[in-house]
C-alpha cells in the first residue's frame, strides 16, 4: 500500500498503550494549545465512550480507536454538524479501499455500516464559548476482532470479519487520516454543496422507503435529507418531518 | 460584502415592512432586526488563501444610519452574550439541542448558582446530533441563575445563564 502523506492530520502522533478515552486524553491536554491535526491512538480504552452511557467495546490491539484535534474556528456553532459528515465520508472512503465490493453506508446521525451491520462510529466534542474554538473527533473502528458480545455480535461486523484477512491497524488509520484531510480542506473551503451530495449519496435510507420507529409507532418513511443544523428531513405520507437523534430509531 | 453595499441593505430595510433579515454569504453573515431589535455582524473567520476579504471584521454599528424612531442596541461583539440589568449578561445557546448541567448523570453539575466562573470555564453541556458541546464562560462573574433545567431541549439564542460580571 502507498504510503499517504497528510499535510496535518496525524503528523504529530501519541500512541498510548492504554487510557481511558482519547477524546478525554485530548480533552485533558488541550490546555497545552497541541498542534491542529494532532491524533492520539490508544491500543486499548477502559472508558472508552459509545452511545451514551454505554460503552465502546474493542478488544486490546485489534481495532482502531482514536482521535483527531482541530480547531474549526471558522465554523459557526450551528454548522458543526458538519464535522459529523466529513469524518462519515473520511471513513466511508477508507473502507472503500479495504472493502470494495461490500454495501458501506453511513448511518446518520455518527455510525458507519457495512452490509447492514455496524463496523464503526463517531463522537464529537467540541469547546464552544461564542465560537467553536476546538473540537474533538473520536473514531471507533472495529479492524480484526472478530467474536463481539453475544448481544451485539449479529449486528456487529469488522474488515476481518467480512474478508476473513488480518489488517495492519496503522496502515489504515494513515488512509483516514488522508481522507479526513481531504473533507476537512473542502469544508474550510465551503464547498457545502459537494459534501452535503457525497453523505447523501452513501446515506443509509435516503430516497429509499425504510421502516422508523417514531413516538413508539412504526412508519414507513423516505429520508429526503439532512438539514445543516443536523437534523433528519423524513417524509411520511405527503407531510415531511425532521428528526432529532432520539426522535426516530432506524428499524433495521 | 464592503460597508457600502451593508448600508444599502440597512437603508432599503428601513424603509420596508421588513422586521428582520439574514443574509448569509461565504464570507460574513449579517442579520438585522428592527424595531427593538438589533444590528449584529457575525464576522466569520476568513480563509487565508483570500487575505483581501478580512477587512470585514468588526464592522462598526452605524447609528446614523438608522432612523430616529428607532432603537438600535448596539450589537455586541460576542454574539451570545447580552446585557440584562446593570452589571449582569445573559450566556445564550449558540445552538438547538439539549442541555446537560453535568458532563454524566452521575457527576457533579459544571456550576451552580452562587458559583465564581472565570472566562473559558465550562458552564453546561449541549448536546445535538450526538455531538457533545461544551459551552464555555466568555466573561469572569458569578452564576445568578440558571434559567434552563437539566436535560432539557434548549433553542438557539435561548439565555442559559444569568451571570454577574465581576
Amino acid at each position: 500500500m502507498i504510503q499517504k502523506e497528510t499535510l496535518f492530520i496525524g503528523k504529530s502522533l501519541l500512541i498510548l498503550e492504554e487510557t481511558d478515552s482519547t477524546n478525554a486524553f485530548l480533552q485533558r491536554i488541550l490546555k497545552d494549545n497541541p498542534v491542529e491535526g494532532s491524533v492520539v491512538w490508544a491500543h486499548a480504552q477502559y472508558a472508552g465512550k459509545g452511545q451514551a452511557a454505554s460503552h465502546w467495546e474493542s478488544e486490546k490491539n485489534k481495532n482502531l480507536t482514536f482521535s483527531i484535534l482541530l480547531y474549526p474556528k471558522f465554523l459557526n456553532p450551528s454548522e458543526i454538524f458538519y464535522l459529523n459528515k466529513i469524518t462519515s465520508l473520511a471513513i466511508y472512503k477508507t473502507l472503500n479501499v479495504f472493502l470494495p465490493h461490500q454495501k458501506i453506508q453511513i448511518k446518520w446521525p455518527n455510525d458507519l455500516y457495512v452490509n447492514q451491520k455496524k463496523i464503526g462510529g463517531i463522537l464529537i466534542e467540541n469547546n464552544i464559548d461564542y465560537r467553536l474554538n476546538s473540537s474533538i473527533i473520536g473514531i471507533g473502528l472495529n479492524v480484526n476482532q472478530i467474536q463481539f458480545s453475544q448481544w451485539i455480535d449479529y449486528k456487529t461486523t469488522s474488515l476481518k470479519k467480512i474478508t476473513n484477512k488480518e489488517y495492519e491497524l496503522t496502515t489504515i488509520l494513515q488512509e483516514i487520516c488522508y481522507r479526513f484531510e481531504y473533507y476537512y480542506q473542502a469544508l474550510k473551503a465551503h464547498y457545502w454543496d459537494s459534501i452535503d451530495r457525497e453523505y447523501l449519496q452513501n446515506l443509509m435510507g435516503y430516497q429509499e422507503l425504510g421502516t422508523y420507529k417514531v413516538d413508539n409507532q412504526e412508519i414507513q418513511g423516505t429520508i429526503i435529507g439532512v438539514h445543516k443544523d443536523g437534523r433528519l428531513a423524513v417524509q411520511h405520507h405527503q407531510e415531511v418531518k425532521n428528526y432529532f437523534f432520539k426522535e426516530i430509531e432506524f428499524l433495521i | 460584502m464592503d460597508l457600502k453595499s451593508i448600508l444599502e441593505i440597512i437603508r432599503t430595510v428601513n424603509k420596508s415592512d421588513l422586521t428582520e433579515l439574514e443574509i448569509e454569504e461565504k464570507e460574513f453573515k449579517i442579520k438585522i432586526k428592527k424595531g427593538s431589535g438589533s444590528y449584529e455582524v457575525i464576522p466569520q473567520q476568513v480563509l487565508p488563501i483570500n487575505p483581501v476579504l478580512s477587512t470585514n471584521v468588526n464592522l462598526p454599528v452605524l447609528p446614523s444610519q438608522t432612523s430616529a424612531q428607532e432603537t438600535v442596541t448596539p450589537s455586541e461583539s460576542k454574539a451570545s452574550a447580552s446585557t440584562t440589568k446593570a452589571n449582569t449578561i445573559l450566556i445564550k445557546s449558540p445552538m438547538i439541542g439539549t442541555f446537560y448541567r453535568s458532563p454524566a448523570p452521575d457527576k457533579d453539575p459544571y456550576v451552580k448558582v452562587g458559583d465564581i466562573i472565570t472566562k473559558k470555564q465550562v458552564l453546561c453541556l449541549i448536546e445535538a446530533m450526538k455531538l457533545f458541546n461544551e459551552i464555555e464562560s466568555e466573561v469572569d462573574g458569578k452564576i445568578v441563575r440558571i434559567l434552563v433545567e437539566n436535560a432539557q431541549p434548549v433553542e438557539y439564542d435561548q439565555p442559559l445563564f444569568e451571570v454577574e460580571l465581576i
